[in-house]
């Protein structure tokens, strides 16, 4: 049975920032449109909408260094002379 | 807009100017200022920004206007104007014994430790049920009108102590065994606002 070819470790990081960054500005904006609109509304956009997309973008980019810290090990080993590859 | 609010906003931009550069270009984090600029872009800044806007919305949410712009609410907001010096409400807001701008929340706020976090879920609350359609008929108090909302101002007032009314009842009324709304009873009365005349506020010239 064939192993699945692994994906750029790069790459994902640069996935999941991309991911996060889209997340963190799309919920900052919606917090940016609840600002100036005072409605029991807007405090429930706030809340259920612009806060919970900003903090998953925050949580998503705090993963995406975390896992990133953990893979450093078998991307020296893939390394010719066990160095570690500068980014 | 007070500074704060602008600073917010302008913060606000900054970080998603900077969080959709990013999105377009993810490979920005491959330099150590890069990293830094990621960093403060996508955990600093967003942190900061929320922290500021959740104060904003809470100050926002104490409002009069806020309280106000919520449909359900009209009546009790007209009844404010009730020409008449016996309804509390109407007494407290004309005469600005209690801030306009906050006029229900200075009233409808519970003084403890936790009072204000449990107004605010308790807004919430309305919200969702005004927006979904299930608030019960008339709008209604969840539990009797606490004395410690008057107590909070009249307590120690010399008008409030030494009034003749007043004197049997000071330690039953501070224990809330007794309601001030008892004999104050007159309050929002919203189901015969029609028949109550108006003040309307002259603007000097």
């Amino acid at each position: 049975m064939k192993s699945p070819r692994p994906r750029s470790l790069r790459y994902e990081f640069a996935g999941r920032l991309q991911v996060s960054a889209i997340l963190v500005a799309t919920g900052l904006g919606t917090t940016l449109a609840t600002f100036y609109w005072n409605h029991p509304l807007s405090l429930f956009v706030f809340l259920c909408i612009g806060s919970p997309l900003t903090g998953l973008g925050i949580v998503i980019y705090l993963w995406s260094i975390v896992t990133q810290r953990n893979d450093a090990p078998e991307r020296s080993r893939r390394t010719p002379g066990g160095h570690s590859n500068p980014r | 807009m007070t500074g704060f609010s602008l600073s917010l906003g302008l913060l606000a931009v900054a970080t998603i100017a900077v969080a959709a550069s990013i999105a377009r270009r993810p490979d920005a984090g491959a330099t150590v200022a890069g990293r830094v600029l990621v960093f403060l872009a996508l955990f600093v800044l967003p942190g900061l920004v929320l922290i500021g806007a959740a104060s904003r919305h809470y100050e926002q949410a104490k409002t009069t206007q806020f309280c106000i712009s919520c449909h359900a609410i009209d009546p009790f907001a007209e009844s404010l104007l009730i020409d008449d010096p016996r309804f509390l409400p109407a007494a407290h807001y004309q005469n600005k014994r209690i801030p306009a701008e906050r006029a229900c929340y200075t009233c409808h706020s519970d003084y403890t430790m936790f009072g204000d976090f449990d107004d605010k879920v308790r807004g919430v609350r309305h919200v969702w049920h005004n927006f979904w359609r299930t608030a019960s008929g008339p709008v209604e108090l969840y539990r009797p009108f606490p004395n410690t909302a008057c107590l909070r101002c009249h307590d120690g007032a010399r008008s409030y102590e030494e009034e003749a009314e007043h004197l049997p009842l000071l330690t039953d009324l501070r224990i809330g065994k007794k309601s001030c709304v008892m004999c104050h009873n007159l309050v929002h009365e919203v189901e015969k606002l029609d028949r109550f005349p108006r003040w309307r506020r002259e603007v000097p010239k």
